[in-house]
């Protein structure tokens, strides 16, 4: 009951603030609505169990909207960023598609025959997912992360229009001409 | 809200409230033995200097201000939460009764009840717009806001005449060093900051934290400047660079200019003191040269070539970033014979190449910069023709000995 | 909350003693200022946004004591949650965004630069500090704080994974936004995100700070110092006082360092910071895997 009730506050929760995410003129409190309605999507996932992925999804999209914030300000041009402006693009297009993806969704919910829970849940429904999504597959995914994440650097270095590269050519053993030291010395 | 507007709160609540109170100082430039009497007193009570006017309860100025630093004084007097109070202090002898009053004006609960509901409810935030007696009301009466009796927000600079929400000027693109289109935002530094020389305003355009732009001007002086020795002076930039940069030694620091400010005023008579004085002040310099985390996160930091301290005018051992500096300054405090300053005359050129320096640094690095160079306006300075200081000065007295000559 | 009190009554005493008072009149410094903040008014700013502003202040305080709230305290648990390290570290991302909403709010120039230099800083600590926190996980099998104390029963995690202790320590004063890490709230910007507070506001956010460190310390305590284990004393009281000495620990170790500036603090974070824990973490996984 009481677990029912949380659900719906959590669920209204969600949604009220995803809309609200269109409804607010400023960029901030844009980003912040959405944060908070991922909160609240999180911990709907809380209350189905799924702990880890609930509060992965918390921390993941709090510190993406902590971080997007400053993106959005630092990219948008000046004065869109801070003058009050309306967070809706191609109005109509953004409306189309948005009841076109919900009503397949919601199509999905009805028409989908839903498999009926046939053992117990597992002890551990973390481990049990992790098992379940990795299992086999660990091996590949522990070699496939740092390349992706070897990825991401090498993006990022490419695309920075002030790098070592562009300083220095191929001579990396020169002294950095930073405005700022690092910490470490360099 | 309003615990002020209600009958009052409950006494011991009022009696603890006003064991620590915060202040604001506002000193006409050159009234600086008064400001230091000042903030020794209130330091031995226990107060606190307050880095913003959002957490003083008093304002206190030394001596009478005019013009420019008046009208920041106001705007300051608007920040203050309240409850607050308001005095000034005219010469050292009246700090004491000045506190004094500090304290039964925030005590008086029909004062601020009075003071509450006749000010605006509304107030400018610290930075950007404040500290500007340059009343452009660019759309101040937009957004249905109840003004009031202000009259700052808008300033004049160019690229700052939109106006956004509530008449706030919008900054402008421009842009920046990583090639990003940044906002460029004008804030004012001075003439009421904490740690700040008194009578120094820095007008910095910044994107970002980063100066892109600066100017600087440096207020008037007292018509009787007060005399501060060169050790007290060397001391309380220490105290400052520590404080910026959050160290441990900025309260020895404070604490070893108040006792040598003590010494000079009573004299070379008590001889002993002055001693124990002396080793207290290498010992500090020792630790200081010692920590090591304090040289890291100084390091580089407001670096001055040799060329910029000849053009800027500033003496030689200005050179070197703000460790170096911070080291000088306390050498210098902590020297019983330290030569009588003589190359003062520099301060004026400093001030016009201030700019120069800022640019390209960081609004926290401009901070550290600043208080780690001699900008403050100290009385002492003899003007230029009396000193061997300027190269100007000399080259134009050698001159005129020629022509004697001739 | 009354580990944290205790926490900035201590500092109080420490400070009185740098600027050469009686170090008990340091003790009261606290109460004090809580008690002139409480009676100062707010400040209703022009073009500030009030909502995230307020939130930013009051989300601090929650964030303690929701990090509390998985803590053992002797055999007693407010919620024992299955991943309560991930929990530890979902809450602790909430301090990002209350110390940028807290500076964004104000619509000043230094509290703005506070805030971002904040968020500077947490991309620095923030990777070392989710592998220290993985590191005693790991060692115990299981991301429940009560079973990672249990699994301590014979030896206390810091005594073989020093490095991940150390650095979640340091973690602990930054995600509280204190001490050496207060760059974003310095004296060089004038307070910074603190700048324009004043009041309730102004309280609410250093009895936050306060109370993160106070938190920090409590999960400190169970994931490398053994929770309640201790002799004589009840499980409870040992959690308490360990919580305290960790604590202490902490002030007295942030007074000696300066502010770190984030744009050093960067390299240092990456460059030290995240490969000394990662080694930590390898020399962890490859004993536990001897043992199995």
């Amino acid at each position: 009951m009481i677990t029912g009730l949380v659900f719906w506050v959590l669920g209204v929760l969600a949604v009220v603030s995803g809309a609200l995410v269109f409804r607010f003129d400023s960029m901030a409190r844009a980003t912040y609505a959405l944060a908070v309605s991922f909160i609240a999507v999180g911990a709907a996932l809380l209350l189905l169990q799924l702990d880890y992925v609930g509060l992965v999804t918390v921390l993941m999209m709090v510190m993406e909207m902590a971080v997007m914030a400053i993106y959005m300000i630092m990219f948008m041009g000046m004065n869109p960023a801070l003058m009050p402006m309306s967070m809706v693009h191609s109005r109509r297009t953004a409306l189309g598609i948005s009841a076109g993806v919900f009503l397949v969704l919601a199509a999905g919910i009805v028409t989908v025959p839903w498999p009926q829970r046939r053992a117990a849940p597992a002890a551990d429904l973390t481990a049990s997912l992790g098992e379940t999504i990795m299992g086999s597959k660990m091996l590949v995914m522990m070699g496939i992360s740092p390349v992706l994440f070897a990825t991401v650097v090498a993006a990022v270095v490419l695309a920075a229009p002030r790098t070592r590269y562009d300083r220095f050519g191929d001579d990396l053993r020169s002294a950095p001409s930073d405005p700022h030291h690092g910490g470490v010395g360099r | 809200m309003g615990l002020t507007r209600a009958r009052g709160p409950k006494a011991w609540l009022k009696g603890t409230a006003l064991k620590r109170p915060r202040y604001l100082v506002v000193a006409e430039p050159g009234r600086d033995l008064t400001r230091l009497a000042l903030e020794r007193v209130a330091a031995e009570r226990g107060w606190v200097m307050a880095h913003s006017p959002a957490e003083a309860d008093a304002l206190i100025t030394c001596g009478p201000l005019s013009g420019e630093l008046a009208a920041a004084a106001e705007v300051v007097w608007e920040q203050l939460p309240g409850p607050r109070a308001r005095v000034d202090v005219d010469s050292p002898t009246g700090v004491e009764s000045s506190l004094g009053h500090v304290l039964e004006r925030l005590a008086d609960d029909d004062f601020q009840c009075r003071d509450a509901t006749t000010r605006p409810q509304e107030q400018p935030s610290d930075t950007g717009h404040a500290y500007t007696d340059k009343s452009d009301h660019g759309g101040m009466d937009q957004g249905g806001m109840d003004q009031g009796g202000m009259d700052q927000g808008g300033m004049d600079h160019g690229g700052m005449d939109m106006s956004g929400p509530g008449g706030i000027a919008l900054a402008s693109g421009g842009e920046d060093r990583d090639g990003l289109e940044m906002d460029v935002l004008h804030v004012q530094l001075g003439p009421v900051l904490g740690l700040w020389p008194s009578g120094l305003v820095v007008t910095v355009t910044l994107q970002g934290d980063v100066v892109v732009d600066a100017h600087a001007h440096h207020l008037d002086e007292a018509a009787a400047p007060e005399r501060v020795d060169a050790r007290v002076a060397a001391c309380e930039r220490a105290a400052r660079i520590l404080a910026l940069a959050g160290s441990r030694y900025a309260a020895a620091a404070v604490r070893l200019r108040d006792a040598l400010q003590m010494g000079t005023e009573v004299g070379s008579a008590d001889t002993g003191r002055q001693i124990d004085l002396d080793g207290e002040l290498a010992g500090l310099l020792a630790r200081v040269q010692r920590s090591r985390t304090l040289r890291w996160s100084l390091r580089g930091l407001g670096d001055l070539k040799d060329d910029q301290i000849e053009k800027a005018g500033l003496p030689a051992g200005d050179q070197g970033d703000v460790h170096d500096r911070l080291i000088a300054s306390l050498r210098l405090a902590a020297d019983p014979v330290a030569a009588a300053p003589t190359s003062y005359g520099h301060r004026h050129r400093a001030v016009e190449a201030l700019p120069s320096l800022l640019i390209g640094r960081e609004l926290a690095e401009v901070r550290l910069t600043v208080a780690s160079l001699d900008l403050e306006s100290r009385g002492v300075f003899p003007e230029p023709e009396h000193g061997p200081d300027a190269g100007g000065a000399d080259a134009a007295g050698g001159a005129v000995a020629a022509e004697a000559v001739a | 909350m009354g580990v944290a009190a205790a926490g900035a009554a201590f500092s109080g005493a420490l400070s009185a003693g740098a600027t050469g008072q009686r170090p008990v009149a340091g003790l009261l410094a606290p109460a004090y200022e809580a008690a002139r903040l409480m009676r100062q008014r707010r400040r209703v700013l022009l073009g500030a946004d009030r909502p995230l502003w307020r939130g930013g202040g009051g989300t601090l305080l929650v964030a303690a004591v929701l990090m509390v709230g998985v803590v053992p305290l002797g055999n007693w648990t407010l919620a024992d949650l299955g991943v309560g390290v991930v929990w530890v570290n979902a809450v602790d991302v909430l301090v990002w965004a209350a110390a940028w909403m807290l500076g964004w709010g104000a619509n000043s120039a230094h509290a703005l630069v506070g805030a971002h230099r904040y968020l500077a800083q947490a991309l620095s600590y923030e990777l070392p500090l989710m592998f220290a926190l993985v590191a005693p996980a790991v060692a115990a099998g299981s991301l429940r704080v009560g079973d990672i104390v249990a699994a301590q029963s014979q030896l206390w995690f810091v005594v073989w994974m020093p490095a991940s202790f150390a650095l979640f320590c340091a973690c602990v004063l930054a995600f509280s936004l204190w001490g050496p890490f207060s760059t974003g709230s310095g004296p060089d910007l004038a307070g910074g995100v603190l700048a324009e507070l004043s009041g309730v506001d102004r309280l609410l956010v250093l009895a936050g700070r306060w109370a993160l460190l106070a938190a920090g310390s409590a999960v400190a305590v169970a994931l490398f110092l053994g929770g309640g284990a201790g002799p004589l004393l009840p499980a409870w009281a040992w959690s308490l006082l360990k919580t305290l000495l960790v604590m202490a620990a902490l002030v007295v170790l942030a007074r000696r360092l300066p502010l770190l500036r984030p744009d050093r603090l960067a390299e240092v974070g990456w460059l030290v910071g995240l490969p000394v824990a990662l080694a930590q973490l390898l020399v962890v996984s490859l004993v536990v895997l001897g043992r199995s």
